[in-house]
């Protein structure tokens, strides 16, 4: 397919420069992070919190380094001389954004899936080998897995507006951003419902609320809650996605 | 090839840099963008590149507004700033991830002139010297066929011999349809490679000339004492004399020297512009 903005010959050329270039310093991550783990589950393997391990560490492998990886996404926009080499590159800004998000996303997702299933054999044959003990496989297909996924997936869109949008530090500046923000939300929340009970006294023992409002309150609960699923489900990460794609659009040297 | 038009920049900083600007350049020769400190030279190849975008006005490259970084475009431009990025890789690697975004890359005539310049072809870029990454650099980019090769101080930090292999290489690269627009402060290294000068002053281009055109209308002598020369439009002290650009009335054949005429150009442009009259291309409002 070859469009003006979008050639996926030139795609395919722009993810291989990524792997070019970049993959001593992944081999070199993969291989600690592996390391660690074997480490850890020798550690554990005499626990009963062998039999969790996967429902620990998986997580965290994947928010944890997928979060900092996806936060140096665009680390070379940020760098001088770098950026010039980066942006006067023969290829459309799509090109460059969905090289970013594909590699941060869907790549990693399935390099974590595939190492972290490596990693769970070679646990397995090293604990039976050293303690004589079973080690749990890691289940690629478990639906928690999946769901652990999913949150990923939509998360991780904030963190690669963050690497496009700060020059340094965007992994603790977006960090921050959300505590800021979620502190935000929970202070608005908290004044709301100050405002509705403000007639009860929080010792107050005879508390009650009329029937009628109180089903009225709980329908209007559940459209927020509803509401608020869908916006993080269906809209949090497109939102994003256009905000980085924008982002790099008028980015200068 | 490259249209500017009315093009007004400036940074947050430092206020306007550039005030309706307009300039052409036209293909088939090597251009020197000439200018003090701070004039605008590498904001102007980073305007013509895309990595600077005009507040007002227009740069257009290949009929294109040079800001959408179109890959059509991009494709025909190799900028080599005065400081470049070379990743960890070995130079075969480098080849193997860049050259498939310039469709005309051509790796024999790459492999000539990283002979020609005495690159290593098995350490990794990062542990070369700057004038040997400077030299790969220009090999890849010339290597590229790019229509437009915009260089920032192609000199510094290259050692004398590299020096004349650059000004043979660069001369040997010019085509009828190729623009190589080449920055500097170092005009003397640039000495017979130029074949047109756009000086850039105040955010103004004062001076756009043909060499042809400026030897025909200038020349340089020497003298122990100025005043018994007619026609004086600039002279400096020299050792033994001065030099002294005059205006060439007999059609003498003479040598520039590049950093007398831009000392001219800026001490007295207005002198300049009445010889080149009919054909200077200041363009001021």
């Amino acid at each position: 397919m070859k469009t003006k903005h979008l050639d996926f010959l030139r795609l395919f050329n722009l993810i291989k420069i990524e792997i070019i270039t970049n993959y001593r310093t992944l081999l070199l991550g993969a291989g600690a992070i592996t390391g660690v783990l074997l480490f850890l589950s020798l550690a554990t393997v005499r626990s009963s919190f062998s039999w969790n391990f996967h429902d620990t560490f998986y997580p965290f492998v994947l928010f944890f380094v997928g979060y900092i990886f996806t936060s140096t996404a665009f680390k070379e926009l940020h760098q001088y001389p770098r950026n010039y080499s980066y942006l006067t590159l023969p290829a459309s800004i799509l090109e460059k954004f969905l090289t970013k998000f594909l590699l941060t996303s869907a790549g990693f997702i399935i390099i974590t899936l595939i190492g972290y299933f490596v990693f769970s054999i070679l646990a397995a044959v090293l604990t039976n080998l050293v303690f004589g003990r079973s080690f749990p496989l890691f289940d690629p297909f478990n639906s928690d897995v999946w769901t652990v996924i999913k949150v990923y997936f939509i998360t991780q869109s904030i963190f690669l507006f963050g690497s496009v949008y700060f020059k340094s530090h965007s992994l603790l500046k977006v960090l921050l951003s959300s505590f800021l923000f979620s502190l935000f939300i929970s202070l608005l929340f908290l004044l709301t419902f100050k405002i509705v009970f403000h007639s009860y006294s929080m010792y107050e023992l005879n508390f009650s609320v009329d029937r009628y409002e109180f089903y009225q309150m709980e329908s209007l609960g559940r459209a927020i809650a509803t509401v608020s699923k869908a916006i993080f489900h269906y809209m949090l990460a497109p939102y994003f996605w256009v905000l980085t794609f924008l982002r790099l659009k008028e980015t200068e040297v | 090839m490259i249209e500017i038009k009315g093009l007004s920049f400036g940074y947050r900083k430092k206020g306007k840099l550039f005030q309706n600007l307009s300039l052409d350049i036209k293909p088939g020769r090597i251009s020197g963008l000439l200018g003090k400190n701070g004039a605008g030279k590498t904001t102007l190849l980073k305007i013509i590149c895309g990595l600077l975008f005009p507040h007002s006005g227009e740069c257009k490259v290949f009929g294109v507004d040079s800001y959408r970084r179109c890959p059509e475009s991009l494709g025909e431009i190799f900028f080599i700033p005065e400081e470049f990025y070379l990743p960890s890789i070995t130079p075969k690697e480098y080849i193997n991830a860049f050259a498939p975004f310039y469709g005309r890359f051509d790796i024999v005539k790459f492999n000539e002139y990283l002979k020609t310049f005495e690159i290593p072809l098995g350490v990794r870029l990062t542990s070369m010297s700057y004038g040997q990454k400077k030299k790969f650099l220009l090999a890849f980019g010339l290597a590229t066929a790019c229509k437009i090769l915009l260089l920032d101080e192609p000199t510094n930090g290259l050692d004398i011999p590299s020096k004349s292999q650059f000004r043979k290489t660069l001369a040997s690269a010019v085509t009828d349809d190729r623009v190589i627009l080449v920055s500097t402060h170092q005009v003397r290294d640039m000495e017979n490679l130029l074949d047109s000068i756009i000086i850039l002053d105040n955010g103004e281009i004062i001076f756009q000339q043909e060499m042809d055109s400026i030897l025909s209308k200038l020349s340089v002598k020497l003298a122990s004492d100025p005043s018994y020369i007619e026609d004086v439009i600039y002279f400096e002290k020299t050792l033994g004399g001065y030099a002294v650009l005059t205006e060439n009335r007999g059609e003498e054949d003479t040598k520039i020297d590049l950093e007398l005429l831009f000392n001219a150009i800026i001490n007295n442009k207005e002198r300049l512009y009445e010889i080149f009259s009919k054909e200077v291309l200041a363009h001021e409002n």
